[in-house]
Parts: structure tokens; C-alpha cells; sequence
């Protein structure tokens, strides 16, 4: 029979909890050092993707800046869930950062599906890495040619839009509906499985109108194979500086952006952090990387942690409005 | 055009991307020979070395591991049935029985011409129609694609050399595969059990790895399958008898025109290219019983589909930029990393990178011809190791190819539990290659219907009447019906010379 002592548990945690601690006083890695060793930038998408582009052109500069090798790693599945589910249960000692989208950081959550992990416990955000607008396109037989146009004719016949968006709960879908729920229209949602079967469909005019991620798009404006209505971030598109934005088209104060945040495990040290920020932020301000950002349609962000945090949290408030006002059904 | 041409064998010829040339294919084919690491995982391993080269460079290189992977999948499949891509699962149903019959330097040779010929009328395709095939494509709708897809289903119950009622069972089974995941038109997650990595799906390479892969390596150790295949190999024994290449000419040519337009349609790809290929060489052949026990029309037709296939799926990535797979848009990704944006304007900005890709394919197959055929002896030596040592090689590489796919465990677990499937499989003789079809196409064939409904607003007559998916949807129909046709005429012939009842496969 063996006997459970309580006390004998609480002396071996006792003593193992002084062993890790002296090993990770003998270890040299401490918090003033970070970096000692290659830091992996995870990314939820595979290698090519807009996502990767992103962390691939971050992870050259900021390993000059670091001392050490910024390796990106893929790790593709679910939206994007995958990896940042790796990086919250990963050690929280700067070696392990995420790059998290708009869909894991905010969306996956907000409609009701479990991202498997929790942006708010398990992560912190460092910065952020660029926005991005998405451009609203059609086919170029379509009747309406511009923006206001558009949303005058889907009022006067309901339903005979249809759009197309790289996936359901995406963030084309939800700014076309926020869009929709601000004009008071009626239209179809088609969603693709990516941006190359939504490209193919408009550009063939299966489609009427689809939500586009740059640098593509504006590749296939510049070649006039789809109709730029509007782009929907904050300022006019670096690569198509000729198309005007939603707000600047009659919706005043309306945007809708792609961004990417820096994240880590909760309980990372704040030097550790701080070191990654400064990094982050070292190269947003590159010539380089500029360069590399505004062939891309990015724009750059100079931001401290506290910052970010805050861009997330005002950004969660604003995609839970428009899940709830364009009656998106959650689970 | 002239010019062009000459200005792309003028960037391609210089020494540094002839080499680079080189490597790409030399590399791409030990990576297509070695079971579970397929062109997917090789560029994504190797795209972050390219960008240090020129973006002219980095894409010839990177081509030249896609294509070159593609014609060494297909020599792994003839000598150990293990195919080392999913598209070369075709060419293991006949190419090694060949190689148990000692024909496997035949089989090699076959391939190899094959895959050159296939290859090089892909790129006089690319290169004479490239952007009229691109604009043909773009007018597919997705209930032209749902056609398709269709058409491809009923040929894979055909392609089975067995009974029709086994292959509908594994083509079901396939279907049902892939419908785990996230459902598209929805977004809702089916069959998942909670896993995040299965809201994207089974993996396909994993999925392809246990059933081929493990399955055949099970099998072979536990004797079932005894590989005793020793012979010497003389430049003889290599070449192709004067029946085998007149054989072989009909299929090479149908099966690349099969591939070269199947290719150049984003999404479809050399998997469906290679299948279809051979169902069609199924249906032309005047003695059907010859198939699955080495037929060198069941190989020569869709290697050369294949080959083909990876060259025009270029048709679309290149001139509307518009990436025809997986692989495709990571070789886009790399162009993005140069700051080159892909897209219909690439021919016009950027002719030299445009015309020396292209000329360098073609330089590139010449290699693949030349490395190949001295190579044949010394693969076929492969067969004269004993399995004992070959058989923990393939499990490890196996099982590195499909983690390093997404850098994931749980997808070296999907390939247990196929392989564990597989064996049960072989060992009651269903054929593993209609379920990967039916695994490929289902999930395609379920998202076009749907959003040629959401589209049609639900009317279905709308899809029926359009012309192209109209007559292809008869096509399939014919298909079918000529396939009824003919397995009552086999019961009638069977009734007659009731002799021959068993040997009917």
C-alpha cells in the first residue's frame, strides 16, 4: 500500500521549484542578455502568403537589430489558429513570437468560434506590423462605376449584387457587411476558399463585386481586368493612390484594415519585450524595409506595447459593433 | 515573339542560371524520388535561400525543383510502389508491376520520354498560347469547374482495373475524407473533433503517405509482398522494345494534351491530370486486362499528363497572376519578396524574367533527360538492396516530409493512422489511388456546385443550360453510360467461354 504524504509533494515540489530556480540563475540567458540563442517568428500562413511577406522582410531587419537569426517558421492551419495557439503555450522567454492577424487576434473569437487559445490570458501584444486596406472591385462590365453609384444601384435592386470574399468571417466579409449595414443594402456574400479562386471568379465576371487584398489587386487594376471602387483603410492605397477611400466616397469616418500585432506568451519578461519592441520598431523606421512596405500596400506603425494593446482593444470594440449591427450570426 | 524566345534563352543560357538550373532539377528530382517530401516542402524549405539570388534566378531555380520533382515521383512508384509525390500514385498501378516483371529500366526509359515529351508541349504551349489559354480559363465559372470535377469522379470509378462496385467504394470513402474541415460556403467546422489542424482538412500529403507509403512498406515487411527481384541490368534491358514505343506514342500525346489543359486551369492540377489520363487510356485500349499488371500505356499516358500539368499550371500564375497551386503561389511569394508583383502585366515589366523562366524550363527538361536516362541503372539497383535497410529510410523520410509540410506532429499522426488503413486496404485488395482522387476532387467538386447555386440564386436549370458545363456534364453522362455498356458486354462474353470466369481481374 502506498501512502500519498501531502508534505512529501509539497518537499519535492519545494525542491524542484529551488533546483529550476538555480538552474535558471546558473543558466546565462537572463532577460538583459535575450538574445543568446535564434528567435522563431511563427507565422499561421504558408510561405508566399501576404502574412509571411510581412514577417519575412520584419525578420531580416530586426535580426541586424537583435544580434541574432529572426527565423520564420510556418505553421498554417485553421486561419492562422494553429500558430498562435503554438506561440500561447509556448515558453514565455522572447523565443517563441507570433505573428497574429486580424482574424486569430480579434474575429475567430468575436464570432463565437474557439481560436484554442485567449488573445487577452494567454498573449501580450508587442507592436504592430503594418496595416494593410483591403480595395472594393468589380468586374469591369458591371453598370455602376463608381463607389456612391454602386450603393445606389444595390438599393434599387436588392439582392442582385453578389460579392465575393476570401472566406466566411473573414475581414472582407465583415467590412463589406459593416459597409452594407451603414448604406442599408442588400447583397449577396459568396465566399472563396482564398484570394486566388475570388481573383480568378472576378476577373472571368462569375462575381460582380469582390474584397481584394493588395499588392494583387492593384496589379490587376493597373491592367484593367477589375473596376477599384474604394479602398477601405484610413488613407489612400501607397500603389493605387488614384482610387479614392469608402470614407472619402460619402461614409465618412468608415475603415476597415488588415494589420498584424507582435505577440508573446503572457508572462514574457518586460525587458524582453521592451528589447523586441525596439527592434520591431527599428525596422519599421529602415529605408529598407519602407521601401520592401510600400511596394507591398503596407503601412507602416510605430508603436510601444501599451500602444498596441490599446489599437487592439479599440479594434475588438469596433468588429464586435459590426457583428452585432449587420446581424452576423455567431455560435 | 521571335525575340522574346531568343532574349529568354539568352537570360536563361548564362552560366550562373544554367547552373541554378541544373541544381533546381538535380535537387528536384532526388526530392520527387524520395517518399514524402514533395515540390510543396522543398520550396518552402528553400524559398528563403532564393532571396539572396536574382529574382530571374531564384524563380528558374525554384521551377526547376517543381517539375523536376514531378518526373522523380514517378521513379520511386515504379520501383518500390511508393510514389513520392501524390501525383505519380497513378503511375504505381502499372509502373511496378512492370518493375516485378524486370522491366523496370523499360518503365524508367518510358518515363523518362514521357515526361520529356509531356513537358516540353506544355511549354510550346505556354509559350505559342499562354495568355489565350489564361483568358479560356478565366471564363470557367464554377459550374464549368463543378462539371469538371464531375467528369473527373466518373472516370476515377473507371479507373480501377478491379470491380466497379470496390472503386465506388473507395471513391466514396474519399468523399467523405474530405469533407472534414471547415466547410467554405458556411464556415462552419465538420468532423473536426475539437483539432484545430483538421478545420483545414486531412492533409493530402499525409493522407497520400500513409495509404501508399506506410501501407506498402507494412505489407512488403511481413513477407506478404516478397521483393526477391534481382536481375542484372545491361543498356538492354533498359530500352523499350520496338512494341513498347509504338505503344506508347497515342498515350504520351493524349495524355499531354490531357495535362497541358487541365494545367493551365488554377486549382485542378496534376493529381486530376494524371488520373484522368489514365482512366482515358483505360477506356481507348483495345485489351483492358492488361492494366495493373504493367501496362506501359498506364504510365507513358500519365506521366506525360503530369509533366505536362506542371508546365501550364504556370499559364495562369505567370500571365494573370493567378497561381495554379500551392506550390505556385509560393513561387509568387518569392517574386513579391524581389518586389516584382505578380500579375498580367509581369510579360509586359518584366519580359526577361517572363521569357528566360520560360526558356529556362525548357532547358531544364533537356537536363532532366540527360541526368535520367544514365541514371536508370543505378536507380534500378535500388531494387537489389535488401529491404531490410531500405524500409527504415522511407519510414523517416516519410515522416520528415510530411511535418516539415506545416511543422506538424499531428499530421505525422494522420499518416499512422492512413497507414494502419492502408495495410488493412491492400491486404483485401482495394486500390488506395480512387480514394486520393475521390479525396482531391470531392471538396472542389461540393464548393463549385454550392457557389454556382449561390450565384444562379438557386436555380439549378441555369447551371444545366450553360454550355460549357452542359456538355460536360454530358460528357459525363456518356462516360458512364459507355462504361455500363461495357461491363454488360464483359458479363455476356464472360457467360460464353464460362473457362475464362476467373481470370477476369
Amino acid at each position: 500500500m502506498i501512502r500519498i504524504s501531502w508534505k512529501g509533494i509539497a518537499g519535492a515540489l519545494g525542491l524542484g521549484a529551488v533546483c529550476a530556480g538555480a538552474l535558471f540563475t546558473a543558466e546565462p540567458a537572463m532577460a538583459q542578455d535575450y538574445p543568446t540563442k535564434p528567435v522563431t517568428l511563427v507565422v499561421g500562413f504558408p510561405p508566399g502568403g501576404s502574412t509571411d511577406v510581412v514577417a519575412r522582410i520584419l525578420a531580416g531587419h530586426m535580426t541586424d537589430t537583435l544580434g541574432q537569426p529572426v527565423v520564420v517558421e510556418n505553421r498554417a492551419g485553421a486561419g492562422g489558429s494553429v500558430a498562435i495557439a503554438h506561440v500561447a503555450n509556448s515558453d514565455p522567454d522572447g523565443y517563441t513570437v507570433g505573428v497574429s492577424g486580424v482574424g486569430t487576434s480579434i474575429l475567430i473569437a468575436a464570432l463565437g468560434k474557439d481560436p484554442g487559445f485567449s488573445m487577452d490570458d494567454d498573449l501580450d501584444v508587442v507592436g504592430i506590423m503594418g496595416t494593410l486596406g483591403l480595395l472594393i472591385a468589380g468586374r469591369t462590365d458591371l453598370e455602376p462605376k463608381t463607389l456612391p453609384d454602386l450603393i445606389e444601384y444595390a438599393k434599387a435592386n436588392p439582392g442582385d449584387i453578389a460579392y465575393g470574399t476570401s472566406g466566411v468571417g473573414t475581414p472582407g466579409h465583415l467590412a463589406m457587411e459593416y459597409l452594407a449595414a451603414t448604406a442599408g443594402i442588400d447583397v449577396l456574400h459568396i465566399p472563396y476558399k482564398g484570394n486566388t479562386p475570388l481573383m480568378n471568379d472576378v476577373l472571368g465576371g462569375h462575381v460582380d463585386v469582390a474584397m481584394l487584398t493588395t499588392p494583387g489587386a492593384a496589379e490587376q487594376v493597373r491592367a484593367k481586368g477589375i473596376m477599384p471602387y474604394a479602398v477601405s483603410s484610413v488613407g489612400r492605397s501607397s500603389l493605387m493612390p488614384e482610387v479614392p477611400t469608402v470614407s472619402e466616397s460619402g461614409f465618412e469616418g468608415y475603415s476597415a484594415q488588415l494589420w498584424n500585432l507582435m505577440v508573446v506568451p503572457t508572462g514574457t519578461p518586460d525587458e524582453i519585450q521592451s528589447s523586441l519592441s525596439a527592434a520591431l520598431n527599428a525596422a519599421m523606421e529602415d529605408p529598407e524595409v519602407l521601401e520592401s512596405y510600400g511596394k507591398q500596400g503596407l503601412a507602416p506603425t510605430l508603436t510601444t506595447p501599451a500602444e498596441a494593446s490599446a489599437f487592439l482593444a479599440a479594434e475588438r470594440a469596433k468588429w464586435q459593433g459590426v457583428i452585432k449591427d449587420a446581424g452576423i450570426a455567431t455560435e | 515573339m521571335l525575340d522574346n524566345i531568343l532574349m529568354g534563352f539568352a537570360t536563361a543560357a548564362t552560366l550562373t542560371n544554367l547552373s541554378y538550373c541544373f541544381a533546381g532539377v538535380f535537387l528536384g528530382t532526388l526530392i520527387g524520388v524520395l517518399p514524402g517530401l514533395g515540390s510543396l516542402a522543398a520550396i518552402s524549405l528553400l524559398l528563403p535561400v532564393t532571396f539572396y539570388l536574382e529574382p530571374t534566378t531564384a524563380l528558374i531555380t525554384l521551377g526547376g525543383i517543381y517539375y523536376g520533382a514531378e518526373y522523380g515521383g514517378s521513379i520511386a512508384s515504379i520501383l518500390l510502389n511508393l510514389p513520392g509525390t501524390p501525383s505519380a500514385a497513378v503511375t504505381c498501378l502499372d509502373g511496378n508491376p512492370m518493375a516485378k516483371q524486370g522491366r523496370a529500366g523499360v518503365a524508367l526509359f518510358i518515363t523518362a520520354i514521357a515526361s520529356f515529351v509531356g513537358g516540353s508541349l506544355g511549354i510550346v504551349a505556354l509559350m505559342a498560347f499562354g495568355p489565350a489559354i489564361a483568358k479560356i480559363g478565366l471564363g470557367f465559372g464554377p459550374e464549368d469547374y463543378f462539371a469538371l470535377m464531375l467528369l473527373g469522379l466518373v472516370a476515377a470509378v473507371t479507373v480501377g482495373t478491379g470491380s466497379v462496385i470496390r472503386s465506388l467504394i473507395m471513391v466514396v470513402l474519399g468523399l467523405l475524407l474530405g469533407t472534414v474541415g471547415t466547410d467554405v460556403t458556411s464556415g462552419d467546422f465538420r468532423y473536426t473533433f475539437g483539432f484545430l489542424e483538421l478545420r483545414d482538412g486531412v492533409s493530402l500529403v499525409g493522407l497520400a503517405m500513409g495509404l501508399f507509403g506506410i501501407a506498402e512498406v507494412a505489407s512488403s515487411i511481413t513477407g506478404s509482398n516478397a521483393r526477391s527481384v534481382k536481375h542484372k541490368v545491361d543498356m538492354r534491358s533498359m530500352l523499350p522494345t520496338r512494341k513498347d514505343m509504338r505503344a506508347t506514342g497515342g498515350p504520351i500525346l493524349r495524355g499531354s494534351s490531357i495535362g497541358g489543359f487541365l494545367g493551365a486551369l488554377p486549382g485542378a492540377g496534376t493529381v486530376i491530370a494524371a488520373f484522368l489520363s489514365y482512366a482515358v487510356e483505360l477506356r481507348v485500349a483495345r485489351d483492358r486486362s492488361i492494366f495493373g499488371k504493367g501496362a506501359i500505356q498506364g504510365i507513358a499516358g500519365p506521366e506525360s499528363a503530369n509533366n505536362a500539368a506542371a508546365q501550364t499550371a504556370f499559364i495562369p500564375t505567370l500571365t494573370i497572376g493567378i497561381p495554379g497551386s500551392a506550390t505556385m503561389s509560393i513561387m509568387l511569394g518569392a517574386l513579391m519578396i524581389h518586389g516584382i508583383s505578380p500579375g498580367p502585366l509581369l510579360m509586359t515589366d518584366h519580359p526577361e524574367v517572363f521569357w528566360g523562366l520560360i526558356a529556362s524550363f525548357w532547358i531544364g527538361n533537356l537536363f532532366l533527360l540527360v541526368l535520367n536516362i544514365p541514371l536508370i541503372g543505378i536507380w534500378v539497383r535500388v531494387l537489389q538492396f535488401p529491404y531490410k535497410f531500405i524500409y527504415p529510410v522511407v519510414i523517416a523520410l516519410i515522416c520528415i516530409g510530411v511535418f516539415s509540410m506545416r511543422t506538424s506532429v499531428f499530421d505525422v499522426g494522420i499518416v499512422v493512422i492512413f497507414g494502419a488503413l492502408g495495410y488493412l486496404m491492400q491486404r483485401v485488395g482495394y486500390s488506395p489511388a480512387t480514394l486520393i482522387l475521390g479525396f482531391v476532387l470531392g471538396p472542389m467538386l461540393e464548393e463549385n456546385l454550392r457557389r454556382a447555386m449561390l450565384l444562379a440564386r438557386g436555380d439549378a436549370i441555369r447551371i444545366l443550360t450553360d454550355p460549357l458545363a452542359g456538355s460536360v456534364l454530358a460528357l459525363s453522362a456518356l462516360l458512364l453510360i459507355w462504361a455500363m455498356i461495357g461491363g454488360v458486354r464483359n458479363i455476356i462474353r464472360k457467360q460464353r467461354n464460362t473457362s475464362d470466369v476467373v481470370g477476369e481481374a
